[in-house]
């Protein structure tokens, strides 16, 4: 594989389908900007939004919290033996991530794939002994090193699956969140999917003496090891009032819990479609037109021009909403098939369904932003981080209007935006010339920029406030500059920073390297036990772990900046 | 008191003992170890000189989570300072990383202190693997866990 092989996403990789199917996207999505209102083409050519997905467009949703129960084959499996029920269970998810990843763009997440497990478990009546434990087992790694092989996305890409646990305290469950975490620690570092989050709640698994306490100690020592799992804080402050058992993240940051039809849950909800507002873009545009006003005349202008680009978005995903909705329910067979949202494609007409989806409204650099804005970094005073949360309120606040207006589930998302963090500063750099898009990147959502040097802790201080706003899903990362190696207590110590500052979902990050000879691992060039030359690299990108080869441009740039701690050593 | 120092680093370093440290990088090193990830840090003459109350002051308000490595140079050359200091934060954990060898610490400073890293850095010992240390020579040691 070549160095500058570069895709979309770095999931991404070379077949004979995939370069096919990719032709025939990229023909796919001119042909939609065609067909749409110009307003809307407009601003996606011109890099001021970008619509994501969009040979979906009209075409399907993009991702959904599986409801694992209603279509699943109790009556037909429990006609089986035990080990071929346990077989059985496996199988059946096989079929639905595969089948459903072809009719749907986005990932596919389990809420709480521990106790989900240990319900399917009784209701087949197999008895938790430890031959039926240990077939458990064995599947649950078969599984794990499945959906982390899988390129049956037309050999292009694999699925985006999300398991959600940690909270399950029964003998099954707990047995289930073990197998996952040690499974996935132990195996070698080219296995770096699916996306584990490890759920921390009080009084489960939070403190030492809570029954889950163990299982939380083990996810520790994976993130040191692996950056997996990441972790969803339920006791944080944007979340203690949400059922934890309902709440869960799906693909990179995805968050779906209120529901203008129904419970607030994500189980049996997704994301119908999101579209990203480029903010160093509408702040370059008010820099060259306002030169001599104030920072807070600046403000306004910049909160006014967002106002009516979000109003040509709300109208974009209205019309994407609609568009899905004129489609057939025999368009969506795997979901006919499985009922695997909330109602059931059966008996309801689409917009049964889908409005129980969310239209998210996405941002990107907040952090260029206020710099253009204020001359200074958001986190370089109270003042400017009060400008920064006063842009996030005012955006959450037109987006709740849109919701009650419209009455659809429109949310704010802090994008990661791992295409759109190259494309818009290209494009930005090439009409203003700003030295804010000369880096390559722009940085995801509120993020502190990546190389500001700032204490983690008081990077979790600063991007906290913005979990709260941000009701569509965010993610914020403490970024080490070296392998944790068995540093657990620094994994600890950010969680509760992050739980004390607000912050809903948490990722660790370091540079991980491992020699492909002898299967070491930590940070370094060549091997520092074989001297091998051959380093297999993983870094996150967007919410998951990718091979470091296989980086978009975008987000290859942000990696070369990202400044961590220094790690010097005596 | 002065000591002098080369820099500290605020940034939160998880490879100089357990947890999220700040470096306090003191200034001096007879060693000369071949291969010294700070060869900035030998010559004394080359720091610089700070009060020991006004440092203890800045780490208090800028380590805000009082853990903190005291690493160099070769601290233990500025024994004197160095105790003001670790007496100055009886609340902070501290691990002192020093070149000499366990036997060669004072033992009056062990009791302010969570955690020791001793020995020299031995080039062909190199390890990046290994938690907290830069040689498989080096030895990491809790003090807790020694003296309980």
């Amino acid at each position: 594989m070549p160095e500058e092989t570069q895709f979309e996403n770095a999931s991404q990789r070379r077949s004979y389908m995939g370069t096919v199917f990719e032709a025939g996207a990229k023909l796919r999505r001119r042909e939609i900007l065609e067909s749409l209102d110009p307003r809307f083409s407009k601003l996606h050519d011109d890099g001021k939004i970008h619509i994501h997905n969009l040979e979906a467009y009209g075409q399907t949703y993009n991702c959904l919290m599986l409801n694992t129960v209603n279509g699943f084959p109790i009556g037909r499996l429990k006609a089986t033996s035990e080990p071929s029920r346990i077989f059985g269970v496996f199988d059946h998810f096989k079929v639905v991530i595969s089948k459903l990843a072809n009719e749907q763009s986005g990932g596919i997440g389990f809420a709480n794939f521990d106790e989900e497990m240990e319900t399917l478990f009784y209701e087949l009546g197999l008895p938790d002994s430890d031959a039926n434990l240990r077939i458990l087992r064995e599947c649950t790694e078969s599984f794990i090193d499945w959906i982390n092989g899988a390129r049956e996305r037309g050999g292009r890409t694999g699925y985006y699956v999300s398991l959600n646990l940690g909270l399950g305290t029964g003998k099954v469950a707990r047995f289930v969140t073990r197998s996952v975490l040690a499974h996935f620690k132990d195996s070698s570092m080219e296995c770096i999917k699916p996306n584990i989050i490890f759920k921390v709640k009080k009084g489960v698994n939070h403190s030492p003496g809570d029954p889950n306490f163990d299982l939380f100690c083990l996810s520790v020592e994976s993130t040191c090891k692996k950056m997996v799992p990441t972790y969803l804080l339920c006791d944080s402050r944007p979340n203690a009032n949400v059922d934890s058992h309902k709440l869960a993240i799906m693909g990179c940051r995805t968050r779906v819990v209120q529901n203008l039809f129904g419970e607030d849950t994500c189980i049996g909800r997704g994301n119908i479609a999101f579209t990203t507002i480029n903010l160093p873009r509408i702040a370059l545009e008010i820099d060259r037109t306002s030169r001599g006003k104030d920072t807070a005349e600046k403000v306004r202008m910049f909160k006014e021009e967002w106002d009516k680009t979000a109003d040509v978005v709300r109208d974009l995903l209205i019309d994407r909403y609609n568009r899905l909705l004129g489609l057939d329910p025999d368009d969506f067979p795997c979901n006919l098939r499985f009922n695997l949202w909330t109602k059931p494609f059966t008996s309801n007409s689409l917009e049964e369904i889908f409005k129980n989806g969310t239209l998210a409204i996405g941002f990107i650099g907040l952090s260029e932003a206020v710099r253009l804005l204020t001359g200074g970094e958001y986190y370089a005073s109270e003042k400017n981080h009060a400008i920064a949360l006063d842009i996030v309120r005012h955006m959450r606040r037109v987006i709740d209007g849109y919701r009650r207006d419209c009455n659809l589930n429109f949310s704010l998302l802090g994008t990661s935006a791992e295409f759109v963090s190259g494309r818009f500063p290209s494009i930005d750099y090439k009409l203003y010339g700003n030295e804010v898009s000369n880096n390559g990147f722009y940085t995801n959502s509120f993020h502190v920029r990546v190389d500001s040097g700032l204490h983690p802790i008081d990077k979790l201080r600063f991007e906290g406030p913005f979990h709260e706003l941000c009701n569509g899903g965010c993610i914020s990362y403490v970024e080490f500059g070296s392998a944790l190696l068995k540093n657990t207590e620094a994994v600890t110590e950010v969680i509760e920073a992050a739980e004390r500052y607000g912050v809903s979902y948490l990722g660790i990050n370091f540079p991980s390297d491992t020699c492909l000879k002898c299967n070491i691992t930590g940070t370094f060039d060549d091997c520092p036990n074989c001297g091998s030359h051959e380093i297999y690299r993983v870094r996150r990108v967007s919410g998951f772990l990718e091979d470091l080869r296989f980086f978009t441009a975008g987000k290859k740039a942000e990696v070369a900046h990202r400044r961590p701690n220094p790690g010097l050593a005596t | 008191m002065r000591i002098i120092l080369n820099s500290i680093d605020y940034r939160g370093s998880v490879v100089d003992g357990p947890g999220i440290r700040t470096v306090l990088f003191v200034q001096g090193c007879e060693l000369k170890c071949r291969g010294c990830q700070n060869p900035s840090t030998w010559d004394i003459s080359k720091g610089k000189a700070v009060d020991t109350e006004d440092l203890i002051a800045e780490l208090r308000s800028k380590a805000v989570n009082k853990r903190l490595t005291i690493s160099g140079g070769e601290p233990l050359l500025q024994y004197q300072a160095v105790m003001e200091i670790v007496r100055g934060l009886p609340d902070f954990d501290i691990a002192l990383y020093t070149g000499l060898e366990f036997e060669s610490v004072p033992k009056d400073m062990l009791g302010y202190l969570r955690y020791v890293k001793v020995g020299k850095y031995i080039e062909e010992k190199r390890s990046t693997i290994l938690p907290y240390v830069g040689s498989s020579n080096q030895r990491f040691i809790d003090l807790r866990e020694t003296h309980a």
